[in-house]
């Protein structure tokens, strides 16, 4: 047993932590919020340059979208990179495939079209359709961006008018609900460290009655449960990298640990924290509600925390 | 990353299992809850458990080898511990003994005082007791006033200490007091190891609300303890201390995720007796105690591996607060379950042992550091939140 990571990916993660702190300040992050489309896709090439669209496996993919959280990038990288692509790889889908690694291609899975996930800047849209895999260009569909509580990844209502079969659909559907699964679920730990670093870094800094708030166990007990619930869905999340990597009996169970965890983690860590810093955590100009919003926007993608107990109530064999 | 056994370690884990498997009473791999409810046969059996343990030379694994352990590594004391929690055997009637005074004496004691305490130590001829808490100074550790006074070749010991488990068993005590009532707090404490033999010691025997005496009172009328029988120096009673808290809450806690999942196995299968194997909320209520058990065991995983490496993260500081909370829950939901037969000790689903589970299980949250001081602990040390006191 051994549960470290190797100097290689210990150097990714630094590649990509380095690239989002150069080019993806939170003062960054609220300028593309406040955009037409609320994505950065030169950001979102740049991290096709560092690799991010081919990479060794689930656990490597999950550094970089963990990463990814932690600055609350605004891309489509949960979207492509995390669940369209490797969908195409599992699908045999060779050729969008590697347009999405040149960054060419943006593609994103449509498996609810009434809400496609970065629909809106996708140049392709993946389809289940019968056995098959369905891919369409965006000029093939009509595409209605949706308003969205999370500003920073948003969503469109999709109806495909041409594409053609690209791949097999059981293969796709099995790696989004593995992989995909666990690449949100790195993403949600990355939001919920964020919140609590800034939690942390408020609770020491602002004073009332005298002392620094942290002082009072009311409020650093909260930043302690959120600590917790943060470390338990990474523990989680590493574990179901790992598990699909190493193709274990148990990695259906361990990606919806890792969902279940890591959606309620990110969300409890949000709101301590907006709670924590009192009615500046209300306000547009503070950054708390950015948190909040993405650790939503990541709980309601493949599947809530309720509906992934469920499964794993299924596959405990209650 | 490898969260499987290297071959050594299933190497190890195989021998650990044929071992328990001859050595623990016939039938009691095939029981579902082999230990037994009344305290004096669980004295019984825990006493001669240590004792095979000892002969078999798992005891003091990790210890090293010139004072009877086996100079094992972490990785197979904790593997040794999850596959004896497994197999639910019997705790060694020296738990104290083995977890917090045999490695105290080992870090701090002298030559001599090795080779006088830690073999009937490991062979549980001689139990020990935990001497911290009183009345005055629970949580507030440094609070303690048990006096010892040094009079020529002795410390004559007052004082009261309070929820001291075994001590009714227990041959030594590590016992803090204070020998500099002047001193700063935490400068005027003395680390003693006492004889409860001598006729100063008075113990009394609290009831715990399962209605086992486990812990005890224990009353020092000017008790004798030998001065060659302190633990590093006069004034040093606050760090020799702090190392026996560290083993508690620390190799210890390895064992406990395995308890976890043995509870969530029996509560699955309380659900199916009970019929209630189709209700969407009880479903959904343990696949949430399946998350608090997996995410207990894999952040054991990665705090193992990082104290192999030599660098101790923050993962193994919450170990216990997550167990001490699922594994309540998991009581208190049972009782829930069992609605009015929750009620029966005798007569009912599971005879009793759903009712010890629950009542026992409220002093998860408050031995070995309550939960209120586990959080400051990680409040402060590993998120650098600024002091509350």
């Amino acid at each position: 047993m051994d549960v470290t990571f190797t100097a290689e990916q210990d150097a990714l993660r630094a590649a990509v932590r380095d690239l989002l702190a150069d080019r993806c300040g939170i003062d960054h992050v609220r300028d593309v919020m406040e955009s037409e489309t609320g994505a950065d896709l030169d950001l979102y090439r740049r991290l096709v340059e560092v690799g991010a669209a081919e990479l060794p496996g689930a656990l490597e993919l999950g550094i970089v979208l963990e990463e990814c959280g932690r600055a609350v990038a605004p891309t489509p990288a949960v979207s492509a990179l995390g669940i369209a692509v490797p969908a195409l790889e599992a699908a045999g889908a060779d050729e969008l495939l590697a347009a999405a690694r040149g960054g060419e291609a943006i593609p994103v899975m449509a498996l609810d079209p009434d809400h496609v996930v970065e629909g809106h800047v996708a140049t392709h849209l993946l389809f289940v359709e019968g056995g098959e895999l369905i891919a369409a260009e965006a000029a093939q569909c009509e595409i209605a961006p949706l308003a969205t509580m999370d500003l920073t990844r948003r969503m469109a209502r999709v109806r495909r008018n041409g594409g053609s079969a690209v791949g097999d659909a059981v293969a796709a559907l099995r790696a989004v609900e593995r992989t995909g699964t666990v690449a949100v679920s790195h993403e949600l730990v990355g939001v919920g460290q964020i919140a609590l670093e800034r939690g942390l870094a408020h609770a020491k800094g602002r004073e009332q009655f005298g002392k620094p708030i942290g002082t009072y166990q009311a409020v650093s007990h909260r930043l302690v449960d959120s600590f917790i619930a943060v470390e338990c869905a990474r523990s989680l999340a590493y574990y179901a990298a790992w598990a699909i990597d190493a193709d274990t009996p148990d990695a259906d169970l361990a990606a919806s640990q890792a969902k279940a965890s890591a959606a309620e983690g990110a969300v409890l860590a949000a709101r301590h924290v907006l709670q924590v810093h009192g009615g500046i955590g209300m306000t547009w100009e503070a950054d708390l509600h950015l948190f909040l919003k993405r650790a939503h926007s990541g709980a309601a993608l493949l599947g809530t925390a309720s509906q992934h107990r469920r499964r794993i109530a299924d596959l405990i064999g209650v | 990353m490898d969260f499987r056994d290297s071959p050594q370690e299933a190497e190890f884990r195989g021998e650990v299992r044929a071992w328990l498997r001859e050595h623990l009473p016939a039938g009691w791999l095939d029981s579902p809850d082999p230990r037994p409810t009344d305290p004096k046969e669980g004295e019984k059996l825990r006493r001669w458990w240590q004792r095979e343990l000892f002969e078999g030379g798992w005891a003091g694994l990790a210890w090293p080898k010139e004072y009877g352990g086996r100079g094992a590594t972490l990785v197979e004391q904790v593997i040794f511990n999850e596959e004896a929690a497994r197999a639910r055997a019997p705790e060694p009637i020296n738990i104290i003994g083995l977890y917090m005074a045999g490695p105290t004496i080992i870090h701090w004691g002298t030559e001599e005082q090795k080779r006088r305490y830690l073999q009937p130590l490991l062979s549980g001829e001689e139990i020990w007791c935990q001497g911290f808490s009183e009345p005055g100074a629970g949580s507030d550790l440094a609070a303690v006033r048990t006096r010892a006074v040094r009079e020529g070749d002795h410390y004559i010991v007052n004082g009261q200490k309070v929820w001291t488990s075994y001590g009714h068993l227990a041959r030594w005590c590590i016992l803090v007091t204070r020998t500099d009532p002047d001193a700063a707090q935490h400068a005027g404490l003395t680390y003693l190891l006492a004889d409860m033999e001598d006729p100063g010691v008075t113990v009394r025997p609290l009831v715990q609300i399962t209605g086992d005496p486990e812990f005890n009172e224990v009353f020092f009328d000017d008790a004798r303890v030998p001065a060659e029988n302190i633990l590093g120096q006069e004034g040093d009673g606050w760090k020799v201390a702090m190392t026996t808290l560290m083993h508690e809450r620390g190799t210890m806690s390895f064992g406990l995720q395995v308890m976890s999942r043995v509870t969530l196995d029996q509560l699955t299968e309380l659900v199916r007796k009970l019929g209630r194997d189709q209700d969407p909320a009880v479903r959904e209520t343990l696949a949430g105690f399946q998350l608090d058990v997996e995410a207990l065991r894999v952040t054991n995983m990665r705090a193992l591996s990082k104290l192999m490496k030599g660098a101790p993260g923050p993962e193994g500081s919450m170990s216990k607060l997550v167990w001490e909370r699922v594994q309540q829950r998991m009581g208190e939901y049972a009782i829930e379950l069992l609605g009015a037969d929750g009620q029966l000790t005798e007569d009912g689903l599971g005879d009793g042992r759903w009712q010890y589970l629950y009542l026992r299980g409220r002093g998860h949250s408050i031995e070995a550091g309550t939960t209120e001081i586990l959080k400051n602990i990680i409040a402060e040390r590993v998120l650098g939140l600024p002091r509350s006191r």
